[in-house]
């Protein structure tokens, strides 16, 4: 049973999915769908995103700015909402992906023994 | 600026309207949907069956109402939205339910409208600022003045104020006029800049200024107010320049009438016709809080309303209030220290060259002080002061008392409506989410109570002014205002979140299972709430009773104390020898001859009069000497006195502890004599007798020996709380001050009304254009004196009952519940054999357990407020051990009759159909 994602509660969680949307819409518009199999896909089926979190998150998303949405028609002709990236969701990704990168590093840390 | 453009993107959220909602709505579902059939798709290509393939997709992507409501949650506006739904909702369920609605609203309506009440006075009372122009700048100057030092100032000011004014009140003026005849007004003299220095402007015509008070007695005109304008005249703007008839009135603000000597031949009296020429603004009243004067007119016609009194000269009499308007960037320190240099000097003009080391120290020390001027000048609000804010204190414990009741309302109400908060947060719905939801139930029954309360207000603030201002004709305007609107707001806020949070809370912590399952959620947690609830009210209402106890013990001790005198069939009648013309000698004359006529009048026991009378407001004090006492402290030899008539102790009733009584041998060719009292014999002469020792009196230039003839008893004659001060009496014939007046103490055997009449013909036949004041009885008087006390026990004893009665309420419930809940438990132990004693000891023992907890925490409670109200008590102390008890006493007696109905039910359960129930 899908669980209501928090909203705006910020952990690794909800920035590596943030991370995770911006950067497939940074490869042209899609719907929420296509987004969710896009990223099942390419992780070669690693990832299954809950996908109770995804359409959330894209809401979350455009009500900050930085993706917009419009009516389209998809692949089998059904009309379907369309995401796509705005210039300050463009300059996001380089801060989501710092944000990534410092989260490794973290977890790494800890994960880790020190060096004798 | 990325915080800037994130500020702008929320803003533009936020600015989406309802029907984009809607919108907004429809386009998560319809992507919901799209979600969904690609998801079948895909799974029926993969081989499911069309309905397995939908199943999954659906429970793939989760509760697809959530989802909704989380998304659209993603964009803001929850909060305004949802509020408006829950406000609708909560409407419906309250209207399904009136008879717990109306019972909440009312309640509720009670103890927020009390509550409103208070503040609606203590605002009006305390709080308000002048409706002039830079209120802030205003100052007080203390004391009363007489008028050539009010010039003297004024001549002196250079850069301290950019003005200064002078005024007095008058009251009891005669007016008559076209439409009314007879009615008698309150009014002001004031000075030529009054007007212009608190920065006010009339709405029609011309206000009274410089050139309305050149002349003593050339200006007969005067500025109206607004109230007087619309009850008089209608409102017609043709006012201007109609005229009206005015008498001489009561002067009431601070008179000392020391060295007074009427000039001899007095002037006619003036021609009472007085041309308005202007009316001030509505909000403008004056420059006293609680005052409404209807008129203002030039201190120049001083005269024709003090008749008899030519003050505008006179050095000695002081009775000007002297306002002041500071100058911007002068401190008060440097407008002080400038002020009693003027003050110094004033004091030298007056009273010429100190006659001792003694007077001329004195003199250096008489300062005086200046105070706030924003809210003007109120006597009120120094008298009321107190009262009141213990009075605000007890509403918002009653309003707590009734919360508390609320509260276990609200509790008993959702765990009725268990089954559908557990079905609601089934599918779905979050906790907070109900929560908000039942607290917006609260809110709405809390506004409803807050709007019936702003009627409760407005009724109650009137009654309760009335009550407080009953001797005097004080007016205030107490219509409902912005401020009033949003305290009454915002307590009703307040108490829906006292009443409602925790009762919400409670009802959305459910186990899902047992709830849905036999509809009732965990009972034990709301007994135990409950409990804590009826354990603070018990607390509370302890507190208000021990209040109510001392406070209306507190009046009790005062009525009860001893004045020295029997005040029954006492009258005092007030009369004014000077206004009808009489002078000096004169007034003795007449007065004899008037106290004659009276004590000839069948059913009076007892006549004599007195200057000062008893009760009647009026004092007089002297600087005396006594050969061989010598004191450091100034203070010791002033002295306060009273002018008395013949055989004074003996009619008024004052045991004679030595010597005689002032008669008739005592005339103004005889030696000058005195009386004094108790307390002034043991202050000066110790154990000894001091009949036959002398006084010294300076007046002016001569020394007068004045004998002591006699001692009396110590009496009360002005106020029941003050110690009894060092007095001395002294014949109305030798008089070592001028005569102003003269009260008649009165002593009859039958009912005042018919005295009052006789004793009006007997005026009539001596002097028939001396005026009579006043005929009342001295209970009467004295009464009038204990306001104060008087409203703080009445309303002290109606909101404690009104308490009390709440905490019975309560603790009823709570006793009735625990005996429901118990039914089973209480049938067992009948089945088993106990008595109905027994289960009557049940209920007492859980009610004495609740009860003592809560004096447990009261009663020490209590005691520590106490210290705080001491100074409103008399004659018992905080701690007072009687008035705890009987608090404590009354508690568990109205507690035990609380528990009455409860466990006559709980004896007569029918165990086997108890059992049969489980």
């Amino acid at each position: 049973m899908g669980r209501p994602q928090k909203p705006g509660a910020p952990d690794a969680g909800v920035a590596t999915l943030d991370l995770l949307i911006l950067s497939r819409l940074a490869r042209g518009p899609m719907h929420g769908f296509g987004i969710a199999e896009y990223l099942h896909d390419v992780s070669e089926e690693a990832l299954r995103i809950e996908e109770g979190s995804l359409y959330p998150a894209l809401h979350r998303l455009e009500s900050s700015g930085l993706i917009t949405s419009e009516w389209g028609v998809s692949e089998n002709n059904r009309r379907a909402r369309f995401y796509q990236l705005t210039p300050r969701g463009r300059k996001q990704i380089a801060v989501e992906i710092n944000n990534w990168k410092r989260l490794v590093a973290i977890v790494n840390r800890v994960i880790e023994p020190e060096p004798s | 600026m990325n915080w800037l453009s994130q500020l702008l993107a929320d803003l533009r959220v936020r600015m989406f309207s309802v029907a984009k909602r809607s919108a907004l709505r429809d386009r998560v579902d319809e992507e919901m949907q799209f979600h969904i059939e690609m998801r079948t798709r895909q799974l029926i290509e993969a081989g499911r069956t069309p309905q397995d393939a939908a199943a999954e997709a659906r429970r793939a992507l989760g509760n697809a109402l959530v989802l909704r409501e989380t998304a659209m949650d993603m964009w803001k506006y929850g909060s305004l939205e949802t509020l408006s739904k829950d406000v609708v909702h909560a409407v419906r369920v309250l209207v399904r339910a009136p008879g717990f609605t109306a019972v909440a609203v009312l309640s509720l309506a009670l103890g927020i409208g009390a509550n409103a009440a208070i503040f609606s006075l203590i605002d009006r009372v305390m709080l308000r600022v002048l409706p002039v122009s830079e209120p802030q700048e205003l100052v007080m100057i203390s004391g009363a003045h007489p008028y050539p030092r009010y010039q003297a100032f004024k001549a002196r000011n250079g850069e301290i104020f950019s003005g200064l004014l002078g005024f007095t009140a008058l009251s009891n003026v005669g007016v008559d006029g076209s439409e009314l005849n007879g009615s008698f007004i309150d009014g002001r003299l004031v000075t030529g800049d009054y007007f212009d220095v608190l920065g006010i402007q009339p709405v029609i015509g011309r206000a009274i200024g410089p050139d309305e008070n050149r002349v003593p007695g050339a200006h007969p005109q005067v500025v109206i107010s607004y109230a007087f304008w619309q009850r008089y005249f209608a409102g017609a703007p043709a006012v201007l320049g109609r005229t009206i008839r005015l008498s001489p009135g009561t002067v009431t603000s601070g008179i000392g009438t020391s060295g007074f000597e009427p000039p001899p031949g007095a002037a006619p009296a003036m021609t009472g016709e007085f041309e308005i020429i202007g009316v001030m603004p509505a909000a403008f009243i004056g420059e006293t809080v609680g005052q409404h004067p209807d008129f203002w007119a030039p201190m120049m016609m001083q005269e024709h309303f003090m008749p008899g009194r030519a003050w505008l000269q006179r050095k000695t009499a002081s009775w000007l209030r002297v306002m002041a308007r500071m100058q911007p960037g002068m401190t008060r320190e440097q407008a002080l220290a400038t002020l009693n240099v003027w003050h110094q000097q004033a004091l030298a003009d007056e009273r010429g060259v100190p006659a001792s080391e003694d007077e001329r120290r004195r003199l250096a020390a008489s300062r005086l002080e200046l105070f706030d001027g924003d809210k003007g000048y109120s006597p009120l609000r120094t008298q009321a002061s107190q009262p009141l804010l213990v009075l605000m204190t007890m509403v918002a414990v009653v309003l707590l008392i009734a919360c508390a009741n609320l509260a276990n309302l609200l509790m008993a109400r959702a765990s009725a409506r268990g089954r559908e908060i557990a079905m609601r947060i089934a599918i779905g719905a979050s906790r907070g989410r109900i929560v908000r939801q039942l607290l917006t139930e609260s809110l709405v029954l809390a506004i409803g109570g807050g709007i019936v309360a702003i009627v409760v207000a407005w009724w109650g603030s009137q009654a309760i002014f009335a009550m407080v201002t009953e001797s005097n004709n004080a007016r205030l305007d107490l219509t409902p205002d912005t401020r009033l609107f949003a305290f009454t707001g915002l307590i009703a806020v307040a108490a829906a979140l006292v009443f409602g949070l925790v009762p919400a809370l409670r009802a959305t912590r459910v186990d899902l299972t047992t709830v849905l399952k036999d509809g009732s959620p965990a009972v034990a947690a709301r007994g135990g709430f409950a409990r804590v609830l009826v354990i603070a009210q018990v607390a509370l209402s302890v507190v208000m009773l021990i209040g109510t106890g001392l406070f209306t013990r507190t009046l009790y001790n005062m009525k009860a104390q001893d004045l020295g005198y029997s005040p029954d069939n006492l009258l005092l009648m007030r009369v004014d020898p000077v206004a009808a013309g009489y002078r000096g000698g004169d007034i003795g004359r007449i007065a004899v001859e008037l106290l004659e006529r009276i004590r000839a009048i069948p059913g009076i026991t007892g006549a004599t009069f007195s200057e000062n009378g008893l009760f009647s407001g009026t004092e007089s004090s002297a600087r005396i000497g006594i050969e061989g006492f010598k004191t450091t402290e100034d203070e010791g030899m002033i002295v306060r006195f009273d002018q008395v008539g013949p055989g004074y102790f003996t009619h008024v009733g004052i045991p004679l502890i030595a010597g005689r009584d002032l008669g008739d041998s005592d005339t103004p060719a005889s030696a000058r004599v005195a009386v004094i009292n108790e307390h002034m014999a043991r202050f000066y002469f110790g154990g000894e007798n001091p009949v036959g020792r002398n006084i010294s009196y300076q007046d002016g230039d001569e020394t007068h020996a004045i004998a002591i003839v006699g001692v009396s008893a110590n009496a009360r004659d002005h106020s029941l709380r003050d110690d009894v001060h060092r007095r001395m009496y002294v014949s109305f014939l030798q008089p070592i001050d001028g005569l102003t007046g003269a009260n008649y103490e009165v002593r009859t055997s039958v009912e005042s009304a018919t005295m009052a009449r006789q004793l009006r013909l007997a005026v009539t036949a001596v002097a028939p254009r001396m005026q009579i004041r006043s005929i009342r009885p001295v209970s009467t008087l004295i009464d009038q004196t204990l306001l104060n006390e008087r409203i703080t026990a009445q309303l002290s004893l109606l909101f404690g009952a009104v308490a009390v009665v709440l905490a019975v309420i309560g603790l009823y419930g709570v006793l009735a519940y625990s005996v429901t809940r118990r039914t089973s438990e209480i049938g067992v132990r009948i089945a088993i054999g106990a008595v109905p004693r027994h289960v009557v000891w049940m209920v007492l023992k859980e009610t004495l357990i609740l009860v003592g907890i809560g004096l447990a925490i009261g009663v020490p409670v209590a005691i520590g407020l106490g210290g705080l109200v001491s100074s409103l008590l008399f004659g018992l102390a905080p701690t007072d051990a009687i008035t705890i008890a009987a608090a404590v006493g009354l508690m568990i007696g109205v507690a035990c009759a609380a528990a009455i109905a409860p466990s006559r039910r709980a004896a007569a359960i029918d165990p086997v159909r108890a059992l049969r129930y489980q």
